[in-house]
C-alpha cells in the first residue's frame, strides 16, 4: 500500500514537471511555426514596451498595418504594454537597471532616460537614418538628437498649450481676444458682466493649475536670447534660479490675480479636467487654459461643440507670447535588440511619413514629419499657426533635470494664501531642485 | 529521541515559513535601513554614495515637514477618539440579541470592506461644494450656513478626512470590541444583577474592565493606522489643497516619488520609530491595567 503511494505520488509529481515543461515548449515553438507556416522565415519579431495609456487609436492602426505587411517590410512587432504613471516610470527604470529591455522602447525622451533611468549607453544611436529628412532639425535638436546623437524618432504627436476659448461666447460678450495681459483683463471683465466665468481653473487635478504659469518662463527664456533649452540649461547647472526669472514669478502672480479678481470659477480646487472641458463646451466658462488635449477631448465628447473652440496664446504684459510645446514620445531601439540594422530598419519607416501618416489618420493630431496632413481641430490648428511662425518653445519640464512637475503643490499653497508670495512658489521649485540635485551628488550644488 | 525527532521535523516544517518572512520582510526591510543612509536619485546606482545621518536631516528640513507633523497628529488623536467612542457605544447595544442584531452589525462593518479608493471617489464627490450631497442636503433642510468647501477649505480638509476614516473604520473598532464583550462570563452580570448593579454599574464595573484586552489592541490599531495613514488622504486631497493636508504618509510617498530613495527610506524608519515610541508606551500602560479573567 505505502509503496503504492510512493509510486502515485512520483507520478503525480512527474506528470506536473512534464505538463509544465510542456505549457513552456508549446509557447515557444508557437513563434517559431507561425513564422514557418507562413513560408517567410526572413520576417523578424521585434519587441516593443510602451504605457498601456500611450497604445492609442494610432499605434493600433501602425501595429496592423505593419503586421499585415510583415513579408514585404521583413519585420513585425510584438508590443507589450505596462500601466502608465509614476508607477510604470518604476518599472521602466527598474528594467533599465537590470537590463531587461525589450527591442524597441517608446519613453518619454532621451533626457529622461539619462536623468530617471541612468540608461543613455543602452540606447542605440540612430544617427543616419533617412526618415531624418522628413523633420526639421529645429524639431529634433535638444530631445531626440541629443548629445550629438539621435536616441529616438517622434512617435505621437505634438502638444501645444494655450488659452482655449469659446467663439460663441467671445461674441456675445463683444470680447476680441487679447494680445497683452491688460487686454485680457478687459475680455475678463465684459466676460463677468454678461455672467459668464471668464477664466477655468481645475485645482482639483493639481497638474493642471500649472499651464497657466508657463508662458513667463518662456518670455524669460526670449529675454535671455535664449530658448527654454538654454534657460534650463542655466538651471540645471545652478547658473539659475526660478526664483530669479521674474517674467516667471510675474506670471505667477497675474494668475493668481485672475482669482482674486473673481475671474475664475469659485470652487476652481474641486473642479476637475473634465469639468473645465465641459463648462468651455457648453459656453459655461469662457476661456480654458491648457494643452491640446482639452481640443481632442471636446472634439470626443462635444463633437457639435468642436468648431466653437478656439484658441491663442497665453497674453503677457509686452504682448510677446510664446506657447508652450511638449514634444511626442520618444521611440528608441536597444543595445538589447539582436538585430540593430533591422531595428534601425523598423524605426525608419515608423518614422516616415508613410507610417506617420497611418498614425495621424488614425489619430489626428500636430505631427513633426513635414509630409504628415493630419485633420485637426481649429484650436489646435490656431495653436500650430503659432507654431509654424516661430513662437513655440520645448516645454521646460521636459527638459527639467531635478523638478518635473512640482510646481502644482507651491502654486496651490500660494493660491489658497499658505505661501504669501508668488517668488516662494518660484523658491520651492529651486529648493525642490536642490534636494534632488544634491540627492544625485550634482557637483554644481555643494 | 522521539521528543528530539519531533522538535526537529518542527524546525523543518517551519523552514519555508521562515524563508518567506526573511525574504519579503526582513531583508526589504534591512535593505531598508541600508538605504536610509545612501545619498541616491531614482536608480541613478553610479551616484550612489555613502551619506551618514543627512538623509534624516533631510526628512525634517522638508518644506512641509511641521505641517505634515502637526496633520498627522491632528489625525491619529481625532480619529482615534471618534473610532473608539463610537465603535464602543456601538459595540454595547449590539452585544445584546435582538431581532436587527446581525444585520446591526453588518450595516456598521460594510464600510470597512470598501476599498478605499472608493471611499475617496464617493466622499470628494459627495463634499464638492458646490454639486455634492452633502451641501445640497444641508441647503435642502435650511441650514445652507453649514455648507462648506469641505476638502478644499486649507482649514478645514484635514477634518474632514478624518470624519471619512471615522465613518470607515468606526465599525470595524466595534468589532473588536464586540468580540471583546462575548468573552465576558455571563456569570459576572448574574452576580452584579444579584447585588442590585444598574446597567451603567455592569459597565463601569464588568463589561469595562474585563473589555480592556480588546480595547487596548483596537485603540493601538486606530493610533497605529492614523499615524501612518495615506490611502484615504491619497484618494481624497493627495495631500492638498496645496499642502494642507499633507501627512507623514504622504511626505514619504513624495521622496519616493522624486526619486529620492535614501530619504523616503529614512522618513519610513523615522515613522516606524514614533509610531513604536507611542504604540509601545500606551499598550503597555493599558495593558497594566488588564483584569484577568
Amino acid at each position: 500500500m505505502k509503496k503504492s503511494k510512493k509510486w502515485l505520488a512520483m507520478s503525480l509529481a512527474f506528470s506536473m514537471v512534464a505538463s509544465l515543461s510542456g505549457c513552456g515548449g508549446n509557447s515557444a515553438a508557437s513563434g517559431a511555426g507561425s513564422a514557418a507556416a507562413k513560408g517567410n522565415p526572413e520576417v523578424k519579431t521585434l519587441s516593443v514596451l510602451m504605457y498601456t495609456d500611450w497604445y492609442k487609436a494610432g499605434w493600433q492602426a501602425l501595429e496592423q498595418y505593419i503586421n499585415e505587411n510583415s513579408s514585404e517590410l521583413g519585420f513585425k512587432l510584438e508590443i507589450s504594454k505596462i500601466q502608465g504613471g509614476s508607477q510604470g516610470d518604476q518599472v521602466l527604470q527598474t528594467k533599465f537597471a537590470t537590463n531587461d529591455l525589450p527591442d524597441i522602447i517608446q519613453v518619454y525622451k532621451p533626457q529622461w532616460v539619462e536623468s530617471y533611468a541612468n540608461g543613455l549607453d543602452k540606447l542605440v544611436d540612430l544617427t543616419g537614418l533617412d526618415c531624418v529628412s522628413e523633420y526639421d532639425k529645429k524639431a529634433l535638436d535638444g530631445t531626440f538628437m541629443y548629445q550629438g546623437k539621435l536616441y529616438a524618432v517622434p512617435i505621437d504627436s505634438v502638444v501645444l498649450s494655450g488659452v482655449f476659448y469659446n467663439k460663441k461666447v467671445f461674441e456675445a460678450a463683444g470680447a476680441a481676444i487679447p494680445g497683452t495681459w491688460d487686454e485680457l483683463l478687459a475680455v475678463c471683465e465684459k466676460l463677468k458682466a454678461k455672467g459668464v466665468t471668464p477664466v477655468y481653473y481645475s485645482g482639483k487635478d493639481a497638474w493642471s493649475v500649472q499651464p497657466p504659469t508657463i508662458s513667463g518662463l518662456l518670455n524669460d527664456a526670449a529675454e535671455k536670447g535664449t530658448d527654454t533649452f538654454g534657460l534650463m540649461d542655466q538651471i540645471n547647472t545652478n547658473k539659475l534660479k526660478y526664483a530669479d526669472c521674474t517674467n516667471f514669478v510675474g506670471s505667477i502672480e497675474r494668475t493668481k490675480d485672475l482669482i482674486d479678481l473673481g475671474y475664475v470659477n469659485e470652487t476652481y480646487l474641486s473642479d476637475t479636467v473634465d469639468n473645465a472641458h465641459q463648462a468651455l463646451a457648453n459656453g459655461e466658462c469662457a476661456m480654458y487654459i491648457n494643452g491640446t488635449w482639452c481640443a481632442d477631448n471636446i472634439n470626443k465628447k462635444f463633437p457639435d461643440k468642436i468648431d466653437d473652440i478656439g484658441a491663442f496664446a497665453i497674453p503677457t504684459p509686452g504682448g510677446d507670447n510664446y506657447i508652450n510645446m511638449f514634444t511626442p514620445y520618444s521611440l528608441a531601439l536597444t543595445t538589447n535588440c539582436k538585430d540593430a540594422e533591422l531595428g534601425k530598419k523598423a524605426l525608419n519607416f515608423i518614422a516616415s511619413q508613410k507610417a506617420q501618416q497611418i498614425y495621424a489618420d488614425a489619430q489626428p493630431g500636430v505631427y513633426l514629419n513635414k509630409n504628415v496632413t493630419s485633420d485637426i481641430p481649429k484650436a489646435t490648428e490656431d495653436l500650430k499657426k503659432l507654431m509654424d511662425s516661430g513662437k513655440s518653445m520645448t516645454d521646460w519640464e521636459e527638459i527639467n533635470k531635478y523638478s518635473y512637475g512640482n510646481l502644482s503643490e507651491p502654486l496651490l499653497n500660494y493660491y489658497t494664501g499658505m505661501l504669501k508670495d508668488a517668488k516662494e512658489v518660484a523658491q520651492a521649485l529651486d529648493t525642490e531642485t536642490e534636494r534632488n540635485a544634491k540627492a544625485q551628488g550634482d557637483s554644481n550644488w555643494k | 529521541m522521539h521528543s528530539n525527532t519531533r522538535k526537529r521535523y518542527s524546525y523543518i516544517l517551519a523552514i519555508p515559513g521562515l524563508f518567506l518572512y526573511i525574504l519579503f520582510f526582513i531583508l526589504p526591510a534591512v535593505g531598508g535601513l541600508a538605504l536610509s543612509f545612501v545619498k541616491i536619485l531614482g536608480f541613478n546606482l553610479s551616484s550612489a554614495r555613502f551619506g551618514g545621518l543627512q538623509n534624516y536631516a533631510d526628512v525634517f528640513i522638508q518644506p512641509n515637514m511641521r505641517r505634515a507633523i502637526v496633520n498627522s497628529f491632528i489625525f491619529a488623536l481625532i480619529t482615534t477618539m471618534f473610532k473608539m467612542g463610537i465603535g464602543l457605544s456601538l459595540a454595547v447595544p449590539l452585544n445584546r440579541k435582538m431581532a436587527l442584531t446581525n444585520a446591526l452589525r453588518t450595516i456598521f462593518f460594510l464600510p470597512a470592506v470598501i476599498n478605499t479608493v472608493a471611499v475617496g471617489l464617493i466622499f470628494s464627490s459627495l463634499m464638492h461644494p458646490s454639486n455634492g450631497l452633502v451641501n445640497s442636503l444641508l441647503q435642502a433642510m435650511g441650514l445652507g450656513i453649514l455648507a462648506k468647501s469641505w476638502l478644499v477649505d486649507t482649514h478645514l480638509a484635514i477634518f474632514s478626512v478624518c470624519a471619512i476614516e471615522i465613518w470607515k473604520w468606526s465599525g470595524f473598532t466595534m468589532v473588536i470590541l464586540l468580540s471583546g464583550m462575548q468573552t465576558i462570563g455571563r456569570e459576572y452580570y448574574e452576580a452584579a444583577e444579584i447585588d442590585g448593579a444598574g446597567g451603567f454599574t455592569k459597565f463601569k464595573y464588568i463589561t469595562f474592565p474585563l473589555l480592556l484586552p480588546a480595547f487596548n489592541n483596537a485603540l493601538i490599531l486606530s493610533i497605529i493606522g492614523g499615524l501612518k495613514v495615506f490611502d484615504l488622504i491619497q484618494a481624497t486631497t493627495q495631500g492638498g489643497p496645496g499642502s494642507a493636508t499633507e501627512v507623514f504618509g504622504t511626505l514619504i510617498y513624495k521622496s519616493f516619488g522624486a526619486g529620492r530613495l535614501g530619504e523616503g527610506c529614512a522618513a519610513s524608519i523615522i515613522l516606524a520609530v514614533v509610531i513604536a515610541a507611542i504604540a509601545i508606551p500606551a499598550y503597555q500602560y493599558i495593558a497594566n491595567r488588564e483584569v484577568e479573567m
